[in-house]
Formats: C-alpha cells, structure tokens, sequence
C-alpha cells in the first residue's frame, strides 16, 4: 500500500503543480507572456489570510475575502501600470525573454513585499476542512489534499470549457496568436490579458489558501512553487493547458515515487535530472520547438 | 465572364433563401442583380481601357437604393508613425452601396489610411460611418459600427482551424457560440466560398495562401459589415485565385455591402469598383 | 537606431577602463568596506561579462552560470583545504577542471535550443543545489570555509588589497576575452546565430561546435568568478549553487544591458553597492531588485548601458545640433569622455573598417555586373577526383561542368513526420546552370524537400547527390561550404547591423577555425570585401552602410539574396523570395533572378505562380509529397494537373 499512498500524495503535489501550469499556460497563450510570478500569488494568498485571521483576528471568511481582493487589486494594478507600459507602450518590450524577465521583477518583489509585510517563519492559513486524514483500507488522503484536487479539476475543467466551447475563449486564444488579427474583429485584447492576468493570480492565490496547511509557506515558497509550474507548463509546450496539466500531475507523481523508493534525500535532485533528460531527449516531441517559433 | 454569371445567380439565391438582412423588398431588388451583373460586365471591359467608369456609378447608386446617402466620409486624415508622416490629409467619401478603390504604388500610404481609418493606429482628422463620428484607434467601435478590415497578409490566427477563424468575424457583434453559429452573417461567409468546406477543420497556417485569403475574407463577412475594407485581396496569389476572390467581392458587393478595396494595380480593381482615390505620397488625388 | 554593440578596434578600450578603475578603486578604497563591496561585484561582474556573451548577444540562454560559480569557489575550497595548494595555484586548475566538465556537459545540453536549452539547464542549478547541501564533504547546508587567501599577505591590509587587484586582473581578463569574441569575425557568427539557429547554419556557421564553445566559455568564466569570490570572501556558502543566485545573476546582466559587456560589468556593481547601501535595502533586497529591474527594463529594454547610449546620443543631439542622428555623428567621437567613448565603442558600428572596405570597392569598380565578373562567376567546377568535397576556400579551376551533367540529383527521397508522409520517392536533377521552380499547395513539402537538400532536415529514405557525392548525411554548414547556399521564408537578418556586415556572414571563410585561432587573427576584412563585390553585383553598393531594419522589405530580402549569393554558390535555394513583394518590386526579383540563373543553379519555391512560369525554365510541382509535374513553363500552364492543384484550388 505504500505505492497507493505514494501515488495520492503525488497526485495531490501533481495537481498543485498542474493548476499552476495551465494558469502559466493560458496567460501565455493570451499574452505571449511567462509568467514566473504565478506561485508567489499562492504564496501571498496563503500568508495573507494567516496574517489577517491568526494575527488581526478576522473571521476567516472576511480574511479570505479581503486577501483575494488585494491580489486581484494588485495585479489589476499591475497590469494597467507595468505590463501597459512594457508591452503597449512605445518602447514596446520584444521577445519571450525581456518580457519573461518583467514577471521574473514582479516575483522579485512580491516576495520581498511578503517578507516585510509576514516574516520569514513557515506559516499556513486555517485548514479549510478540518479532521483526521481520510482512511480508505490501507490509503490515506488528507483532506485538504482531497480540496486541492477538487479545486484543480474545477479549474481546469473550467478553462477547459471556456476555451473550447465559447466565443469568449476562441477570442482568448486568437488574442495570442495575433493580436492584430484579434482587435480586426473587435477583441479588446488587453482587456483579455489584463483578466486572466488577474484571474490566474486570484486563482493561485485561492490554491495557496486551501494547499497551505499541507505543507505551510514561507515568503520563498511562492519562487518554488512557480518554477514547478513553470516547468511542467514547458512540458505541456507551453501554449496547451491540457498537455500542461497532465505534464503536472506527472511531475508530482514521479517526485513522489523517487522520494518514496529512491531516497528521500536525493529523491528532488534525481527527478530533475530525468527531467532534464527528457527534455534533451525529445524536445520536439515536448513541443519545445513549436513553442518556439510559435 | 463565366465565373462572374455564375457568382451572380449565387448570390441570388442566397438571396432568396434566408440571408436577406436589408429591408429593400426582394422583388425591387432582385431584377437589380442582373441588371448589374450586366452592368458590371461592361465595367469590366471598359474599366480595362478608362481605367474610371464613372457612368455606371450613378446606375450602381440607383440600383442599390440608397443613392444620396454616405457610408463613409474621411476627411484631413493624417497618419504618422513616429516622424514619419505615412499619410498626409487625405479626404474622400464613399456612398452606401459603392465600390471605392484606393489605388497608388507600394509604400504611398494606401494601407495607412485604411489602418487610420479603422482605427489599428492613431490618427488625426474626422471619420464619420454613416454620419457617426468615429472615436480614434478604437477599432472595437468601427467594427460594431458596421466597417470591418480585412487586413494586409490576412492576419489570421494561424493555429485555430479556418472554421473557429471565421467564426471569431462574429465576436463584433454576439459573444454566444450558438448565436454566432446559426446567425445569418456565418452562414453567409461560411457559404462564401464553396471550394473552402474541405478544408475548414484544417488548422489556418497549413491552408495556402488563396485559402488563407479566403478565410480572412469570411471572417471580415461573418462580422456583418455594411462596409467591407479589403486591404490587398490578392497579394501573392496566382491570377486564377485572384480572381476567384474578385468573384466572391462582386457577390458580396451585389449583396449590398459597401466595399473599399486597396490595390497596387488598379486594373483588376476597377473592374469592381466605380470609385477610385489614387493615393501618391500619402496625399490623395 | 545602432543599439547593438558594433566591432571597434582591438577590445582594449573597455579593457583599460576595468583595469585602471578598478585598480585605482581598490587602492584607494581597498580597506574599506566600499572597496570589499567593489570587490565582491567584481567576482560576479567576471561571470556576468561571460553571460553577456552568451546569453546577450548568441541568444543562447543557460542557467549554467550558478553551478559553474559554485564547481571554482568549491574547487578552490578543497584543493586549499585538502591539498594546502594556495588559492593562486588553485585557480587555473579549477579552470581547466571546470572547462573540462563544461566541455562534457555541453557536449550533452547544447543539443538542444533555445526554450529546449533554457529548460533542460535550469535543471542544473536545481541538480546542483540538493546535491550539495547533502554532500558533507562540501559542508553541506553550512558551507565550506577557506584558510587560504587569493593573495597571500602578511596583514590584513596586503591580504585585501592584493586580492583586490587580482580580482580586477581577472576581471579585466575577462573582459578583453569577452570583447575579442565579439570584436573578431566570429562576433559576427555569433550575432546570426543570435537571430535563428538555421539561418546561422545555413550561412555555413558551425552551430553545434559554436554553441558549446559558448558553453564552455560561458562556464569558464563563471569559475573564475567563483574562485575569485571563495578566494576574496574565504567562505563558500551553499546558496552559491542556488537558483536564485542564478536569478540574481540574470538580474545583474538585465539591469546593466545584456548586450554591453560594460554594462554587465556595472549591473553587477549596482546590484552589490544597492544591497551594501543601507541595511533597510540589504533587509528588503528582494523588493529593491524587482523595482529597480521593472524600472530600467521600462525605460530601455538594453538596460543602463541602453539608457546611457540614448542618453550620449540625445546630449549630443543637443549639442551637435544639425548633425543629430544618422551616421555622421558618430565620427565625432573624439570629443566625448572616456566613459561615454568606451559605451560608444561598443555600440556603435566600425567606421573604419566599413571605410576600408569600400576603398577597396572602389578599387574593384571596374568590373559591372554579372557578365563581366566571367570567371568568379561561374560555379565552382568539377575536380576529378572529389568534386563535391573541393571546399570553397581552395583554388579550384573555375571549369563548368557540362550543361548536361547533373550539378543536384535528388533520388527516392521519403520524409515523414510522426506517421504523416511529408516526402514520398521524390526524385529530381538539376544542372549547374538555370533556374527551376518548385511550385505545389501548402503542406506540399516544397520546404521540406528544400531543407532536405539544405540539410536541415534528414530525410529517412533516398540520396541527395551533389556532383555525383552523396550529401545527405552531412550537416547543413558542410553543405553551405560544399557550394549549397539558401534563404528562408522569413527574413533573418541581424538588426543592429550594416547590410554590409549582415552579408559577410556568408563570406566568412574561416568556419572551420577554433574560437581562439578566431579570436586572434580575425579576418573581418576579407569577409566585408567579398560582401561588398556581392552587394555591387546585385546594385545594392548605396545601402550597404545602412543598419538593416531601417530597410523596406522589399531591401531586406535583396540583401537576403546578397548574403546567400556572395559565397558563389553552385547551387542557391530560395524559399518564396517574393512573399510580401509588390507586383513591380517582383517584376525586378524576376529580372534579378533570370540573371542570377546565368550563373549558378537556382531551386525557386513560390507561390506566385505568374512568376515561377515567367522566370523558370523547368518547374517541378509537389503535391502531397509526391512529384506531380516536372516540365517547361508551357507545358506548366497547360497541364490539368497544375491547374486543379494550384489554380483551380
């Protein structure tokens, strides 16, 4: 039973991952945009409602609400006054690799914001559903693991949906592919990044929220959980929610097996190393080139 | 000659089927096709010698049912990109229910009006569409409004299939899928272009550059447009498809549609259109 | 707008500048904490100076950097420790080690490109940083102390100043290296290969070799910088090898200008004097690092040496009053400071040299046009006894072959791609001269079968047979020298550049050489004369000083044409030079192209139909892999076949 439990356990790590991928990923479609600054809006959605409800004593319903309002405050500003400017403005900010490095400042900053603002000590926000783990014979499921993977489907469901089924998505995706071609026929292709822009960022920080008391987060945390996505979101070709989402669940699947059967100390270092090696492997086969030139 | 009879009777019965979107009564308008269609063979004849028709314009007008009234009017038009001014006051109007061509060699600033009009780049001077003033770079506004671009190099969305590119014509004016599907306006630019069926699940970047032209031209039909702008239909393809796409112009023409056509060689041009601004350094003749 | 560093003089300039700031920094202040902060960035400016290299101007972005910085701060630390060796002894060890291990891992990762590259070695610093803080032997997660010093003083004075100096030694060293790279020929190489990898290739640059060899730079100099910090601060921390030590890095590299080598110098002294300025910014590093990167990336994507470039040209604007902008106000450099003068040197595009070659033009203006250049046009002829492996540099007797002797004999080629047959027995032959069109709808495999021949693309079945030799296991640069020249689709042209220096690309006959042999006797000028014979030949003389995207389209690809024709290939690929043409610009692409075929074989894949007919004298169509029509342009336009493909749609 020990590969039942192991497999859940990255199962539930894997879906973190994964919601953190297809949030990559579709921002990136819409925008032409990595965004390396996804896992910090976890990170201060988690500490934020700490702070708010173990600190300043607010219900948790109203530390929960106000957290979501600054995050989406704060990106929509974000949005409006960096991104306007880099993107839009004269000295229009080219190429996948300058633009990266905007979201790369913001990660920058956003934790620095954190480490004033909550400390540097590991904390979580309240267990949203409190109780022992789950027993199912010899398998356990945390509960707030059972939470993130219902959190995970939903969402990528959603987006799922959204971009296959509506005029709304198909927008989306024709703002990223080109945006000329897009505002032709009326799409309001800022409006469209500035939304997912805000709500990627209030999705990962609701993540942050419910995945928290599992592992607990410390203003670094947030750098970590990006480069995770980020990478699975790289597996997934980037501009594939699907493919990111799988890429996902697949990393924190094998990051738990290798803990659980290789070695617990080198378990990380060994996962990446095979990542590695797959992406040296078969990088078209990953979508590395398409994505590319795409 | 054959392909232009056969684009008419078409559009006829399209016509009659259920697409109609003007209240002009079928029986009035109905006769007018084939009394253009006869018209425009002689445009097309002579249009190769005169190079302007000028006497067909006011038949046209008749025809159409809306003689006297201005679909769009530019006027002092000025476009500039950083210190170089790419049009310089450029001013004309074009009646509902014409065909304008905007004519003059490469780099004279012919696109840039059409982009200074719609609104894809900042502009100085008044755009009025059908006596609206037009709000500058807001190309949302211009596409509700009822002028759509089909723009230079298509600019379609190279990895949707052609069917979610013509679809998306319809974001100017509905946001629901299932309205969009079953609207007139698709159905209209799905059945554009009949050699396109085959290939509509096909991703758009894969299609050849006729196809390509073609899905643009749906997509710029599916958006319901009272004016249609049409931005070097025919760059890079061969004679034949060109004038496949000047059949589908006519037709869409005949159906009503204002159209402004940009052009390098107004031969092929003028074989549609009545009107002609010839644009030579970004000043309008 | 010359925004990218150009190639001025030997690569002293800069050079000096770090040697004597930097010294005169450290003797004056080397005591104080302002000097040890000064020093402390000159670590990291040494890896940031490589970075520049590498990831600014090649485009080829690794994450290597950290892990190399911490392979020469833990290389020193042990062999001080274990083996008592001092830290001065250490350094070129730990070097050639890092070299050595750069070497076998590049061998590996620099396969891959672009977003490939960048992924698989962000796993490194990843790798690197559970390894060590688990190995005991490095010190783990507390990190490795060192007994030694970089420069062995009796007091502490000596110990900090000497080592001040080694360290701006270092620095200045590399510098120089860094800016001999991108001031010899194979700067040039590396700006291409900055644009597009293919392209690069197909100009007969040897991608795979030249990116490890910036690998393995790129991982030099970082272990340098690493030996120098463990060195000076005499302690390794385990957060060396971390990602975020590689962020702060990049950060470093972005906020000084990643194409400046001074200005990776300076962003990596901001950071340090920031973090050192006060204890709030120290504490709250983190907050001022993502607002003073938003903040330069705003004003001027080329960081603080971008903003001070615009800031030279816009005083001068001022100053010079009339003769703002343009290339005349570049020649009054002499009047500006050291400072600006060095920022300008490295930005701005060679006058000189661009003078010498167009002496040299004037000097060869006597022969016009194709048809008196007789002799060096025609193509390089048959040897009897290898004559597809005579390489253009050799002096090959300029004997044509037969008109009816096959220059190209494409045989059976089959390509597929994941189960789709793209090529199916294709099988076509050219001769040396003329020109030929390949025509076929999209998806055809017109440009597959182009990259076939180019070798850009390995086919699974079939020959590709040039002269008689089977190529078609050869990489593409072999191709380019075996006398296979092409365009591509998009323009690939490096902006920041002269036409002149965008066509000697192709004309660079030192491919081959090591990137040390290049670096010390670059052969720039022969390269920029044969360019400048080519762009005659195509009447492209006037505009071969004019930076490249200040050009219509129209230009670009003319000098696209130029950059594939100047080596005097025997065979030249062009995929669809007219797209985006206008009708009268593709009226002179065909008289052009008709000329062009008097001389050498062209392969034209086009859309325009009109123009494949009026211009070719064989057309091959493609119809779904296979060959559906090979005949003459009349037979072409009355084949049913042709007709329902391509025109009837």
């Amino acid at each position: 039973m020990k590969l039942g439990n192991l497999i859940i356990a990255g199962v539930v790590t894997g879906s973190i991952y994964a919601t953190f991928a297809v949030c990559v990923a579709v921002w990136y479609r819409v925008s032409n945009i990595l965004n390396l600054a996804v896992g910090d809006f976890a990170m201060v959605g988690a500490l934020c409602v700490d702070s708010l409800y173990r600190v300043r004593g607010l219900p948790l319903w109203a530390a929960i609400i106000t957290t979501l309002l600054i995050v989406s405050v704060f990106a929509w500003l974000y949005d409006i006054i960096v991104l306007r400017l880099a993107v839009d403005g004269r000295g229009r900010a080219e190429g996948i690799v300058l633009t990266f490095f905007f979201t790369f400042a913001l990660s920058f900053f956003i934790d620095g914001v954190a480490k004033m603002a909550f400390g540097s000590d590991v904390h979580a926000a309240p267990a949203l559903w409190n109780g022992a783990s789950i027993a199912v014979a010899d398998l356990h499921v945390a509960r707030a693991g059972i939470l993130v993977l219902a959190c995970a489907l939903l969402i990528g469901g959603l987006f799922w949906v959204y971009i296959r089924f509506t005029l709304g998505g198909k927008a989306l995706e024709a703002s990223g592919e080109n945006a000329l071609g897009a505002r032709i026929v009326g799409i309001d292709t800022r409006r469209y990044r500035r939304w997912i822009f805000v709500g990627t960022a209030v999705i990962a920080a609701v993540f942050g929220i419910v995945e928290s008391p599992i592992t607990g987060y410390t203003y670094l945390s947030g750098a970590t959980i990006s480069l995770t996505g980020f990478l699975a979101a790289a597996y997934g070709g980037f501009r594939k929610p699907g493919r990111a989402l799988l890429a996902g669940l697949f990393i924190g699947v094998l990051e738990a097996l290798l803990g659980g059967y290789v070695s617990a100390e080198y378990g990380t270092t060994v996962m990446y190393a095979i990542l590695a090696a797959l992406v040296l492997a078969w990088p078209r086969g990953l979508g590395f080139e398409s994505a590319v030139s795409g | 000659m054959d392909g232009l009879s056969r684009s008419d009777r078409g559009t006829r019965e399209r016509r009659r089927g259920k697409t109609s979107r003007e209240s002009v009564p079928e029986a009035e308008r109905a006769p007018g096709v084939g009394a253009r269609g006869e018209a425009e063979r002689a445009v097309g004849e002579r249009g190769l010698l005169s190079g302007h028709a000028g006497s067909t314009a006011g038949e046209r007008g008749l025809l159409s049912g809306h003689a006297g009234s201005t679909a769009l009017r530019v006027a002092s038009l000025s476009v500039a990109y950083g210190n170089v001014t790419a049009v310089h006051d450029a001013s004309f109007t074009v009646a509902d229910g014409a065909a304008c061509a905007i004519t003059g060699p490469n780099g004279n600033g012919k696109s840039s009006i059409l982009m200074g009009i719609t609104g894809m780049v900042r502009r100085k001077g008044t755009v009025e569409v059908f006596g609206a003033a037009a709000p500058n770079g807001d190309v949302r506004w211009m596409a509700r409004h009822g002028l759509t671009l089909v723009p230079e190099r298509r600019q379609l969305y190279p990895d949707l299939s052609a069917w979610d590119n013509v679809i998306l014509g319809c974001y100017t004016w509905t946001r629901s899928i299932a309205t969009a599907r079953n609207s007139a306006p698709f159905g209209r630019a799905i059945e554009l272009f009949p050699e396109l069926k085959p290939h509509l699940r096909q991703v758009a970047g894969t299609l050849s550059g006729g196809q390509q032209q073609m899905v643009a031209i749906a997509r710029g039909l599916a958006a319901n447009p009272k004016i249609l702008a049409v931005d070097e239909p025919c760059l890079g393809l061969a004679e034949a498809v060109a004038q496949r796409v000047y059949e589908a112009l006519a037709g869409i023409h005949a159906d009503g549609t204002t159209l402004i056509i940009v052009e390098e060689a107004p031969k092929r041009a003028l074989t549609l259109c009545s009107q002609r601004v010839e644009v030579r350094n970004g000043v309008t003749a | 707008m010359n925004r990218v560093a150009g190639l001025r003089g030997m690569g002293l300039g800069p050079t000096a500048l770090v040697l004597v700031a930097g010294a005169a920094i450290v003797l004056i202040w080397g005591q104080e904490y302002a000097g040890s902060v000064f020093v402390l960035s000159a670590c990291y400016a040494i890896v940031t100076a490589g970075m520049a290299v590498q990831i600014g101007f090649s485009q080829q972005i690794a994450f290597s950097q950290s892990v190399f910085m911490g392979a020469g701060a833990y290389g020193v630390a042990l062999l001080n420790g274990n083996l008592g060796m001092s830290v001065l002894e250490a350094t070129p060890l730990v070097m050639i080690g890092a070299g050595i291990a750069a070497f076998a891992l590049g061998v590996v990762v620099t396969r891959a490109s672009g977003l490939a590259l960048a992924v698989a070695t962000l796993m490194l610093p990843l790798i690197a940083v559970g390894y060590v803080t688990s190995a005991s032997y490095l010190g783990g997660a507390v990190g490795q102390p060192l007994t030694g010093t970089l420069w062995p003083g009796d007091s502490q004075a000596s110990v900090a100043v000497g080592g001040g100096l080694v360290v701006v030694a270092f620095l200045a060293i590399a510098v120089f290296v860094a800016s001999r790279v991108l001031r010899s020929d194979i700067g040039l190489e590396l700006f291409v290969l900055g644009v597009d990898e293919r392209t690069a290739a197909a100009m007969g640059v040897r991608t795979p070799r030249r990116k490890l060899e910036l690998f393995v730079l790129g991982c030099v100099f970082a272990s340098l910088g690493g030996a120098a910090y463990a060195g000076t601060q005499q302690f390794v921390p385990e957060t060396i090898v971390d990602p975020t030590a590689e962020l702060a890095l990049l950060i470093m590299l972005f906020i000084g200008g990643r194409r400046s080598i001074i200005g990776a110098v300076v962003g990596a002294l901001v950071i340090q004097y920031l973090q050192g300025a006060s204890s709030w910014v120290s504490v709250n590093i983190l907050v001022v690092e993502g607002v003073v990167l938003t903040v330069v990336l705003l004003v001027d994507a080329e960081g603080l040496a971008g903003i001070a470039t615009a800031a030279v040209a816009w005083l001068r604007g001022r100053l010079g009053g009339s003769g703002a902008g343009g290339p005349s106000t570049r020649s009054h450099s002499g009047s500006r400071g050291p400072l600006t003068r060095s920022i300008r040197g490295w930005r701005a595009i060679d006058r000189q040299a661009t003078r010498g070659s167009g002496a040299i033009d004037a000097e060869l203006s006597v022969p016009e046009g194709p048809a008196t250049r007789g002799e060096a046009a025609v193509p390089r002829g048959s040897d009897a006894s290898d004559p597809a492996l005579d390489q253009r540099d050799g002096a090959s007797a300029p004997l044509s072959p037969a008109r009816g002797q096959a220059l190209l004999e494409v045989r059976g080629i089959g390509k597929e791609y994941g189960g789709l047959t793209v090529l199916d027995d294709v099988s076509i032959s050219l001769p040396s001269h003329g020109l030929f069109g390949l025509c076929g709808p999209n998806g055809a495999g017109k440009s597959t079968l182009l990259n076939v021949i180019g070798g850009s693309v390995r086919a699974e079945r079939g020959q590709v047979l040039l002269n008689g030799t089977d190529i078609g296991r050869r990489p593409p640069h072999e191709r380019f020298d075996l006398g296979i020249s092409r365009t591509f689709q998009a323009v690939h042209l490096v902006k920041g550049r002269t036409v002149l220096d965008n066509v000697a690309v192709s004309c660079l006959a030192s491919h081959h050489a090591s990137i040390i042999t290049r670096i010390t006797r670059s052969r720039l000028a022969d390269a920029r004369a044969k360019a400048a014979t080519a762009l005659r030949d195509l009447g492209l003389a006037d505009i071969q000083d004019r930076e490249v995207s200040s050009l219509t389209l129209e230009a670009q690809r003319m000098v696209e044409l130029a950059r594939a024709m100047a080596p005097e290939p025997r065979l030249l690929l062009l995929d669809e030079p007219a797209s985006g043409l206008s009708e009268e610009q593709r009226q002179r692409l065909a008289v052009t192209l008709s000329q062009l075929a008097a001389r050498t074989c062209v392969l034209l894949v086009e859309h325009d139909l009109d123009l494949v007919a009026q211009v070719s004298e064989r057309i091959f169509v493609l119809s779904q892999g296979r060959l559906v029509f090979d005949g003459d342009p009349e037979g072409f336009r009355a084949s049913p076949v042709v007709t329902s493909l391509l025109v009837g749609l």
